[in-house]
């Protein structure tokens, strides 16, 4: 009885887990019919994916610093995305910037939830944020890649 | 015209290859300093920074006044609370921080606005977070916001000095880049001026070549018909005078006077000198035309060399000159065509006797060594001056145009003369020494040494 009572906590737990996961990441783009197609991700969804994690030095850090987190293309395999396609990217303040697609093939661009091993905080520009590889390829290392790596992530629109 | 100004092509050449290079180096230079003037420094820069940190306000000031209504819920405010905290924090790293230091910005303002959020930190986050103190929260920024509109403004006017300077560089290189670009338009038109005067005189070169060619075809044709007459219409009078004039002297028609005899005699050799200088043309042209044709067979030079100075003596008499024979070793054999080989050595000799002064002697040799006959035939004439032994050899060449009137004679002799001397294979050398005589060396090989 006690067992029983102890499965249905857990059910019950496990389900409200699942409600109140808070989605972090909100996907937009086309499926392969052309119809629109919306996908979310919640912080768990986006670290059971594969992580690549690198070294980098860029504009908003002093220090080389690690970030790992899962590649952007691999977010958006799922969704038809043409060679000519731009991401716009949209943070938690609404700011947006508007990045070329092919930033995300020709390079391992990813979407960071841990710097340094630890999560990020919204006050340490998280809980995601876009990182370039800019130490792995010093042809990035511009003004306008480093203004491409958005933080405080909240929403992709394939276009 | 186009050939005075084909004189300077290689001049304007230069000035292309100068002109292009030189604005290679100007572009090169122009790319270095494109890529130090980091003109994307401006887009993300410390302008957008600090004008961020003031939205950023904004929103949270926003977010209280809202909460404080009782319209936002403690999420929001923390979140915006959260959003401004992150934006104070990057100011303090990274290449804005560098940027504000290097603008002397006083930081102050943005110091104490990230006091009031860590003094507010405890309280915002608190789920009792009350309507008082987001009122007192809104106060402190509202007092605040004035200042970060003065700095942003500060930012801002460092930032145009900056852009300024990068404009005034930009406009350099704009100048620069057009600068080259005229000169690189400029040399283009140059080369093409230079390559089309090029084509105008090529083609005008080749056509003057093509006429030339015709007026030489011309001239050979007029040569041969010009050597056709001489063997018709002057060879067979000629041999027949001859004829006739050796018939009354054999003596087998009536006695003569003397004075008629020694004529006949003037009359004869002056034939025979005039048959040599026809068959010396003929004998020239056939070997110009390739026609001469040899009769190779293994011959006694020797005595070819010996009956050729035994003829050559009532010629050196008549020029008082003495042939003398000078070593001429026996048997000697060459693989040649005898009357060819005779030809030469009477050339040689007749040369010899006629340059040489009267009473002077010619001296005549022939001798083996490494399986080849060295035949030297050695006057003491005047000699031959060092820059005419090249062209010694040419047709109707003579040292001294003064020779031919001295001395007759057309110049046809040694070119015949090198002509058989190619056509045995056999080398042909002189030696001279002006005022001492000329030797001339003819080697061949020797027939039994193959």
């Amino acid at each position: 009885m006690n067992s029983l009572k102890l499965f249905f906590i857990l059910v019950a737990w496990l389900c409200a887990s699942q409600t109140l996961a808070e989605t972090v990441l909100t996907i937009t783009g086309s499926d392969a019919s052309g119809s629109v197609k919306v996908v979310t991700f919640d912080i768990e969804e986006l670290k059971v994916l594969d992580q690549t994690s690198f070294v980098t030095i860029h504009d908003f850090v002093d220090e080389p610093t690690l970030f790992s987190g899962p590649l952007l293309r691999d977010l958006l395999a799922n969704f038809t995305v043409s060679d000519e396609a731009t991401l716009q990217l949209t943070a938690l303040n609404q700011y947006q910037i508007e990045i070329p697609i092919s930033d995300v093939t020709n390079f391992d661009v990813i979407v960071a939830l841990e710097m340094n091993n630890a999560p990020m905080s919204i006050r340490q520009n998280g809980p995601l944020w876009v990182i370039y590889p800019l130490s792995d390829h010093p042809e990035l290392q511009t003004a306008v890649y480093n203004s491409r790596m958005i933080w405080q992530l909240i929403d992709i629109q394939v276009r | 015209m186009t050939a005075r100004l084909f004189q300077y092509k290689w001049a304007i050449i230069s000035l292309v290859v100068f002109g292009l290079g030189y604005a290679g180096f100007s572009l090169v230079g122009m790319h270095r300093e494109m890529a130090g003037l980091n003109m994307g420094s401006l887009a993300g820069g410390p302008v957008w920074f600090v004008t961020s940190v003031e939205f950023d306000v904004l929103r949270l000031e926003n977010a209280l006044y809202r909460y404080s209504e009782d319209r936002y819920g403690a999420d929001d405010v923390h979140q915006t609370f959260d959003i401004l905290w992150s934006r104070l924090a990057q100011l303090e790293v990274g290449n804005t921080h560098d940027k504000l230091l290097e603008y002397d910005i006083d930081m102050t303002v943005y110091e104490r606005s990230m006091d009031v959020l860590i003094a507010y930190d405890d309280r915002v986050t608190s789920p009792d977070f009350g309507v008082d103190e987001a009122q007192e929260l809104f106060a402190l920024f509202d007092q605040i916001n004035g200042e970060l509109r003065m700095s942003s403004l500060k930012v801002l006017e460092a930032s145009i000095a900056e852009t300024n300077d990068l404009r005034l560089r930009a406009l350099s290189l704009a100048k620069t880049a057009l600068f080259a670009s005229l000169t690189i338009a400029g040399m283009s038109i140059l080369l093409l001026i230079v390559f089309r005067l090029d084509s105008i005189l090529t083609r005008r070169i080749l056509f003057e070549k093509e006429a030339l060619l015709q007026e030489a075809y011309a001239a050979d044709i007029a040569k041969s018909q010009f050597i056709a007459v001489i063997n018709h219409e002057l060879r067979t009078p000629l041999t027949s005078i001859s004829a006739s004039l050796a018939l009354l002297k054999s003596g087998s028609l009536p006695q003569m006077s003397g004075t008629a005899g020694d004529l006949i005699g003037i009359a004869e050799r002056n034939c025979i000198a005039l048959k040599k200088i026809v068959d010396d043309l003929l004998d020239i042209e056939r070997f110009a035309s390739g026609k001469m044709e040899f009769d190779f067979q293994e011959i006694n030079f020797s005595d070819a060399l010996i009956q050729a100075i035994e003829d050559s003596k009532s010629y050196a008499d008549s020029y008082s000159v003495e042939v003398s024979v000078n070593n001429i070793e026996p048997d000697v054999r060459v693989i040649a065509d005898l009357a060819r080989i005779n030809q030469l050595m009477a050339n040689l000799l007749s040369n010899a006797i006629k340059f040489s002064n009267a009473g002077g002697q010619v001296q005549v040799s022939l001798s083996t060594e490494s399986g080849r006959a060295v035949m030297a035939i050695k006057d003491n004439g005047r000699g031959i001056p060092q820059k005419e032994k090249t062209r010694i050899f040419e047709r109707f060449h003579q040292v001294d145009s003064s020779d031919r009137r001295e001395r007759g004679g057309t110049g046809l002799g040694l070119s015949v003369v090198k002509e058989i001397t190619d056509a045995h294979q056999a080398e042909i050398t002189v030696q001279s020494q002006l005022g001492e005589g000329t030797t001339f060396y003819i080697s061949f090989s020797i027939a039994n040494s193959c």
